[in-house]
């Protein structure tokens, strides 16, 4: 049996300019992914959620979720 | 106009800002930050990239300020799209696409091996070359026919900077090992036979890396002579075919291994034999650059629009031969 895992990731009290920013940034690298994985962004008022799934091979969901925050670290670093 | 070039395919992130005027460049600023792996180990791509997130804000703030512009002021920002290694050329697209979308400022995907050469060529004045790319992710023949740079030669497996840093690690040096292996091979002048390897106008060297390997133990610095009068040696044999076949009158050196000076002196002296021209990218930026991504940017912006953001892609085997130029 495999391991299901669902992770949600809530970025609070962002502008709206700030939000779509790191939406449009890390969208266009949101292709390609492995089977059994999934990313998506959504938007709720004044907060972005990340939504990663992943089926079987936990590393790889980890790893993911280590480089969208990263990422996202980055962006808010160079437009803060 | 000012453009903002953000490098960062492989070990070095970097951002440089530089301003176009009619055809003239002018490099204002471009700083680095190189992520050295542990001696005798090569490059990690996680581990470069998570380098390169970490030094990008204070890269870009530094960049700002030696060419005293502010965001605000830049007409464009252009990023290595690719070829390079994939975490690396992600974290180089992010800064960009952030910056683009935040501050409202054309976007341009650029080819990072395509920025070697022109700003090779805005740098030294070649007007027409035969090109020779030499790097760790390159090792190629061209020359510029009907909008595309044309490959009249190349490396069949590894590159002729994977064949000196492989070299170089094995000896237990740090990454890059060029300009060590460029030192030790100075001091020697015995010359260990190796294998050869040019087939057609193409060359090879996984052969000479496993022999190379095998004679260090005579010592180190022939060894290091032996390596690189063979591997130059070979590129030379190469590009003085493709001179001969496309009659160009210039030939421009550029990607890291251009800095190696024996490598200058073998394809001067194969120039000085054809009556052509010869021109070798400066020390500073014949490695990885931002200048190199921003100068292509500038070039392009004078004949198309930046993209969409949706648009931004990276590619990490974009090869320069599919690169239409329209500038």
């Amino acid at each position: 049996m495999s391991l299901e895992c669902k992770v949600q990731v809530f970025l609070n009290n962002l502008s709206e300019k700030k939000a779509e920013s790191i939406r449009k940034s890390l969208e266009p690298d949101n292709i390609d992914f492995p089977e059994n994985l999934s990313f998506r962004i959504e938007k709720d008022e004044a907060s972005l959620i990340f939504i990663f799934e992943g089926k079987g091979n936990i590393r790889t969901l980890i790893s993911t979720i280590d480089e969208v925050l990263e990422q996202t670290q980055v962006i808010l670093k160079v437009t803060s | 106009m000012l453009g903002l070039g953000i490098e960062s395919t492989a070990h070095t992130f970097s951002c440089a800002i530089v301003e176009k005027k009619g055809k003239q460049g002018k490099i204002l600023s471009d700083v680095r930050k190189i992520y050295r792996p542990p001696e005798g180990e090569g490059i990690h791509p996680r581990e470069a990239s998570r380098h390169h997130a970490e030094h990008s804000s204070e890269v870009l703030s530094e960049c700002l300020r030696k060419s005293n512009v502010k965001i605000d002021d830049l007409d464009i920002i252009s990023y290595a799209a690719g070829p390079g290694l994939g975490p690396c050329l992600r974290i180089g697209a992010v800064v960009a696409r952030s910056l683009s979308s935040y501050y409202d400022i054309p976007i341009y995907p650029v080819n990072h091996a395509l920025g070697h050469i022109e700003l090779g060529k805005m740098l030294t004045g070649a007007k027409d070359p035969l090109v020779l790319l030499v790097s760790g992710g390159h090792t190629m023949i061209l020359a510029f026919l009907s909008k595309k740079w044309r490959v009249f030669g190349e490396t069949l497996d590894i590159t002729v900077g994977q064949l000196l840093d492989q070299i170089g690690r094995h000896a237990g040096f740090a990454s890059p090992c060029g300009p060590k292996i460029e030192e030790l091979a100075s001091k020697s002048i015995e010359y260990l036979p190796l294998p050869y390897v040019v087939k057609g106008n193409d060359v090879s060297f996984s052969g000479l890396l496993s022999a190379t390997k095998r004679i260090i133990p005579k010592g180190i610095e022939s060894a290091c002579f032996s390596l690189q009068e063979t591997a130059f040696s070979m590129m030379g044999e190469a590009t003085e075919r493709a001179l001969a076949f496309t009659g160009k009158k210039e030939l421009l050196v550029v990607g890291g291994v251009a800095a190696n000076k024996r490598l200058s002196n073998i394809l001067s002296s194969i120039c000085a034999r054809h009556h052509c021209k010869f021109f070798v990218a400066p020390k500073e930026y014949a490695g990885d650059c931002g200048s190199q991504i921003s100068w292509i940017g500038l070039l392009e912006s004078s004949k198309k629009p930046g993209v969409n953001l949706e648009n931004t892609f990276v590619k990490q085997s974009w090869r320069l031969d599919t690169v239409e130029v329209l500038y």
